[in-house]
């Protein structure tokens, strides 16, 4: 049973290897993980349904080749070829593009009075 | 009885009070150790109905920039939130969006529930490819609209009020204090300690940040789990508060560079003594500085924004599998009005950038050249780009002749704070006293900006030199207990404003 399961992970991971696409952002060279957060990771195939699970620790440091571009799962060279796997299950090396910063002076109160500008945004801004 | 405080009991009382602010600020419960945060929660039965005026928008009607509506962008995020929405079981808040043109990469949902998504979210999101999904917006939208359901504006407003009476009583005991430490008796030497307005800052700044902060986690948690209802990625989430992690991850590294330098500074002044004194000042208050900051900021670190949101999402969301939504985004970023919004709000935001650096001002001519090449009709509506065509032609002399525009704009639902001043200002100018001394008043009540009564000073003073009678507008900005609005109050009454 667990060989044809293996057999099965194996003709998973050739097709994947196949049938990825690298999206910008994450086929960069040096994109490698860095971070597992479970001792076992699920394991996808290319018709996006799980196909069983492998241990966390043969993802470190190998290296993202791309995400898939239906589902954003990443996809990883591992020493027995390419897996897809959710992006939380992993932290990689990869550095994205900071948003430009804009200039804090256009946002300055008209008031002369205290201004509290504490909001509920998304991030802390100009406050 | 006389009664003693002494200056541990004040910090006590002062933290005490901004504990007792945080629990009562807080609606929201905590996000579970387990199962899901939307399940925990009890909706509340109603929102306030607040109709479209300056207090629903505030404070981003307080900066020139102001908001704006473009019909297309405003639809696709409201059916960004109607998605959201419809996995929410408790009551439905009225829902307001706007767009505010300015580059940087935040979103609000203000005291009043709306919405605001600044252009440059939008512009990152249009032009960064890895982001290219409604999901990625999505997570921005629920975000803020978690805010809302969780009735954090609410809150806010609540806490704001807290904090001005707080605020409002240190600033008695920082005046008592003062009277105290010149006293001949009494535990003046301990009362004097607050006498600099120390402890006003630390509420201000250290205990509602603190009760802020927690909201934030709760806003992420609760978009997770509409995300997940609507049927987006909640994976995708985790890229967008990546960029907070790798935001803050290069502020800290650029802290360490300044820090790594500090010993290379002291060995070049020639005096390793003077040099570790004079540079230590400056590496000790940056340190301080950062540290408190840390403290301080009203958003929690992205990096630990990001391990709850992943934490969660592994736990509660691993069965999750759906395809992302990337051909919705790409057809709305792909629109004719969309594309001109984004590239005339920069146009606007250079424009107003070059203004503001004395050296390189355009000239009034210049600056009605450029706002002549704007096209996205939103823009040329907006508030932002009257105020900019206002000081122009303000600077060519023609201010009085744009009375009766300032007076539409000021009518409208979305006006600014520096708009409706200069409607006020420009029918002080005309004499029109009665008239000005009413907008400033509205202004006051509209924008809950108490800086006003100098201003409604001054107009009494010019309207009647001798017999303006001022002294109650006086003892209410002194009343304030805010430094900046009685020195402006002073200067009205002494005709220096």
């Amino acid at each position: 049973m667990k060989s044809y399961f293996y057999a099965a992970l194996f003709a998973g991971i050739v097709m994947v290897g196949v049938s990825g696409v690298a999206r910008p952002g994450h086929a960069a060279t040096n994109n490698v993980v860095t971070d597992v957060f479970s001792d076992s990771v699920t394991v996808f195939g290319p018709d996006h349904k799980p196909m069983g699970k492998m241990p966390a620790s043969a993802l470190l440091h190998h290296p993202v080749v791309g995400e898939d571009p239906a589902t954003g799962l990443l996809r990883i060279r591992t020493d027995s070829g390419i897996v897809m796997v959710k992006p939380g299950k992993v932290g990689t090396s990869a550095k994205v593009e900071l948003p430009a910063e804009g200039d804090c002076r256009l946002l300055r109160p008209a008031s002369a009075s205290r201004e509290d500008s504490s909001t509920s945004g998304l991030a802390s801004g100009c406050n | 009885m006389k009664y003693r405080c002494g200056f541990r009991h004040l910090a006590l009382c002062a933290l005490a009070s901004g504990t007792l602010m945080a629990g009562q600020a807080s609606a929201a419960p905590d996000v579970p150790a387990k199962g899901k945060y939307i399940s925990v929660i009890t909706p509340v039965t109603s929102y306030p109905a607040m109709q479209p005026g300056p207090q629903l928008l505030d404070p981003n009607n307080k900066i020139p920039v102001g908001v704006l509506s473009e019909p297309v962008t405003v639809a696709y995020l409201k059916k960004i939130a109607t998605n959201l929405l419809a996995g929410w079981s408790g009551a439905r808040p009225p829902i307001y969006i706007y767009i505010q043109p300015n580059d940087q990469f935040t979103s609000d949902a203000t005291i009043g529930g709306t919405l605001v998504f600044t252009t440059g979210i939008l512009n990152y999101f249009a032009t960064t490819p890895g982001f290219q999904s409604e999901d990625c917006m999505a997570f921005v939208v629920a975000h803020e609209l978690a805010h809302v359901l969780l009735n954090h504006p609410a809150d806010m407003r609540h806490s704001k009020k807290m904090m001005d009476k707080t605020n409002g009583a240190l600033q008695l005991m920082s005046i008592m204090a003062h009277m105290a430490k010149y006293a001949p008796v009494g535990g003046g030497a301990a009362l004097a300690y607050v006498a600099d307005s120390a402890l006003v800052q630390l509420t201000q700044e250290y205990i509602f940040p603190i009760w802020q902060r927690g909201q934030e986690i709760e806003a992420d948690t609760l978009a997770i789990d509409l995300m997940a209802r609507a049927n987006y990625s909640v994976e995708e989430s985790l890229k967008v508060l990546e960029i907070f992690k790798q935001k803050e991850q290069e502020e800290r590294a650029k802290q360490a560079a300044m820090d790594r330098n500090f010993f290379k500074d002291v060995l070049n002044t020639g005096n390793p003594v003077t040099g570790f004194f004079n540079q230590g000042i400056g590496w000790l208050g940056r340190n301080v500085q950062s540290g408190l900051h840390d403290i301080a900021a009203d958003h929690p670190g992205g990096g630990k924004r990001l391990k709850n949101a992943r934490n969660y999402i592994n736990r509660e969301y691993d069965d999750q599998m759906v395809t992302l939504r990337a051909a919705p985004f790409r057809s709305f970023i792909a629109q004719q009005p969309v594309r001109q919004l984004l590239t005339d709000v920069k146009s606007l935001n250079t424009l107003q950038t070059e203004a503001l650096d004395k050296k390189n001002a355009p000239s009034a001519d210049a600056t009605l050249r450029a706002l002549h090449d704007i096209k996205s009709s939103a823009v040329q509506r907006s508030e932002y780009y009257f105020y900019m065509e206002y000081v122009a032609r303000k600077e060519k002399g023609q201010g009085n002749q744009m009375l009766g525009q300032l007076h539409q704009a000021y009518l409208r639902p979305d006006v600014t704070e520096d708009i409706a001043k200069s409607y006020a200002e420009t029918l002080e100018s005309q004499k029109q006293y009665t008239q000005a001394l009413n907008v400033y008043e509205n202004i006051q009540q509209q924008f809950g900006d108490d800086g006003m009564y100098a201003y409604r000073i001054r107009v009494i003073k010019k309207q009647d030199p001798k017999n303006g009678n001022t002294a109650v507008l006086m003892a209410k900005c002194i009343a304030t207990g805010d430094e900046a609005i009685k020195t402006l109050c002073n200067d009205a009454q002494n005709n220096k404003l």
